[in-house]
């Protein structure tokens, strides 16, 4: 009758255990979910600053092409275009293939993608302006945009260095908070 | 060609001419700032309506300031910075050989010429080849000895048609002949990034937009022609560069303004030529039964070798 009773309560206590273990096992893993989860967005938060700053490098790179090719060699835009897109695969490579495969500049619509709208129209607005001008003048004109878009990847650059590797460590410090609120 | 000037012409002014009209009728397509489209149509000038072609103004397409610019951007395929040489000289060659002869203001710095802006009318020049053009030249100047020969015409009678079809066919000949094309105005050949859009011929060297005494005298030292072809001569440095090139043995064929031969020896600049007898042959063209049409043929002593 004791070993009944001792098998008896040996029985419950490893039904206990087991329920404990697997409830502890559950919220361990809701809590690794939660991190991953910040982790990830965190890391998708980096890799647009990292693609912004990436997209303005570019740019300021288009443009001294640009002026290099009107002052010199003087090359019709659409060559100009396809040279820089086979030669450089880069955030811009969309935009300028979108630019390059409309009928006429002026009727390009170009993707967002990582900028915010006002930058895209003076992406856009930049784009139209091409072609249009006579050697000087539109030399005159890429050294303004470029100078416009020195300051906007200057600040990009900046961000990315900034913040990139904050957001990765803020998304998963705040999963983790997250999955113990939870819990 | 009808595909270039659908890549340079507006929709609303295409329609009628691609719907309605025989392209190979069409010599120029006149587009002037708020006024009407006109259109040189089988030699003589009418207006580009709806439906196609009106001795009327008041039922005619009018040309809107922003389209003249827009045409000139088309032309330049965007690029309006990489002609800037061509807006000087105030016309463009594009792909199909259509030449856009432009007019605006004028920015200079000084004396000299900066480029041009404000464009206020277009006149796009579309060329036809004509096959055959030359024949009778051709017989009479070229088929058993090569002669210095001068084409002499009024403006618009065809000129360039028949010297464009004299390359061809000296520069298909055989055996063959070295044949170099000044083409100073880019008309001849048409050439457009590098490749000539009109036939003129196998063996042919083509030198564009090059003064002719540059021209004459680098493409005599570096590629050694037996003939050189090259359009409107005039004044007495183009003069001076056909005689450099006949004293070095090479025949030239080049073609002048006047109302025939005889007038020729008045025109500044070739009296020397006309003294010292570097041409032996004269052809007079007229527009008497179409452009083109061979009015005589003439010696250096103005006897006819072939008359009408």
């Amino acid at each position: 009758m004791n070993c009944k009773l001792l098998i008896g309560c040996l029985f419950s206590f490893l039904k206990t255990f087991q329920r404990r273990t697997a409830t502890i096992i559950t919220k361990f893993l809701l809590v690794i979910i939660a991190s991953a989860a910040g982790t990830f967005g965190g890391m998708y938060l980096s890799r647009r600053l990292k693609t912004r700053a990436g997209y303005y490098a570019a740019l300021g790179a288009f443009i001294n092409h640009i002026s290099s090719e009107v002052k010199f060699r003087k090359n019709p835009i659409k060559i100009i275009v396809a040279d820089f897109l086979a030669d450089n695969e880069t955030p811009l490579s969309k935009n300028l293939s979108e630019y390059a495969d409309a009928p006429d500049p002026i009727s390009a619509v170009l993707s967002r993608g990582v900028l915010k709208k006002t930058e895209s129209a003076e992406v856009q607005k930049f784009l139209s302006s091409l072609g249009y001008l006579d050697s000087d003048t539109q030399v005159c004109e890429l050294q303004l945009y470029k100078e416009k878009f020195a300051a906007l990847s200057s600040d990009a650059s900046e961000k990315s260095k900034k913040y990139a590797a904050m957001y990765v460590k803020l998304g998963f410090f705040l999963g983790l908070a997250l999955g113990i609120v939870v819990l | 060609m009808a595909e270039s000037l659908s890549k340079v012409l507006p929709e609303h002014i295409l329609k009628p001419i691609v719907g309605r009209l025989n392209y190979e009728k069409i010599y120029e397509v006149r587009l002037r700032s708020n006024r009407p489209v006109a259109l040189n149509y089988g030699g003589k000038f009418y207006f580009l309506s709806e439906t196609g072609l009106s001795c009327e103004s008041e039922n005619a397409i009018v040309a809107e300031p922003k389209l003249i610019a827009e045409v000139v951007v088309r032309a330049t395929d965007y690029s309006l910075y990489a002609v800037n040489d061509q807006l000087k000289a105030g016309f463009l060659t594009i792909r199909g050989g259509l030449r856009v002869g432009i007019a605006g203001e004028v920015v200079r710095d000084g004396e000299a010429v900066c480029t041009v802006k404000n464009f206020t009318s277009v006149n796009i020049r579309i060329p036809h080849e004509v096959k055959g053009a030359a024949d009778k030249p051709y017989k009479f100047c070229c088929q058993n000895d090569l002669h210095n020969t001068l084409i002499v015409s009024p403006p618009g009678a065809g000129k360039t048609t028949v010297l464009r079809d004299l390359a061809r066919q000296l520069g298909n000949r055989f055996p063959a002949l070295n044949v170099l094309l000044v083409d100073e105005r880019n008309e001849l050949a048409a050439s457009y990034l590098g490749e000539a859009q009109l036939d003129v011929g196998i063996h042919t060297d083509i030198i564009a937009n090059s003064s002719k005494a540059y021209a004459f005298s680098a493409g005599i030292r570096a590629l050694a022609p037996d003939v050189i072809i090259t359009d409107e001569l005039s004044g007495a440095p183009d003069a001076a560069a056909v005689e450099y090139a006949a004293a070095s043995g090479v025949k030239v064929f080049a073609s002048a303004h006047a109302s025939d031969h005889l007038d020729i020896a008045l025109k500044p600049g070739f009296e020397s030529l006309i003294k010292k007898r570097i041409f032996s042959r004269f052809v007079d063209l007229s527009m008497s039964q179409g452009a083109g049409t061979c009015d005589g043929v003439f010696d250096a002593d103005f006897n006819a070798v072939y008359s009408v």
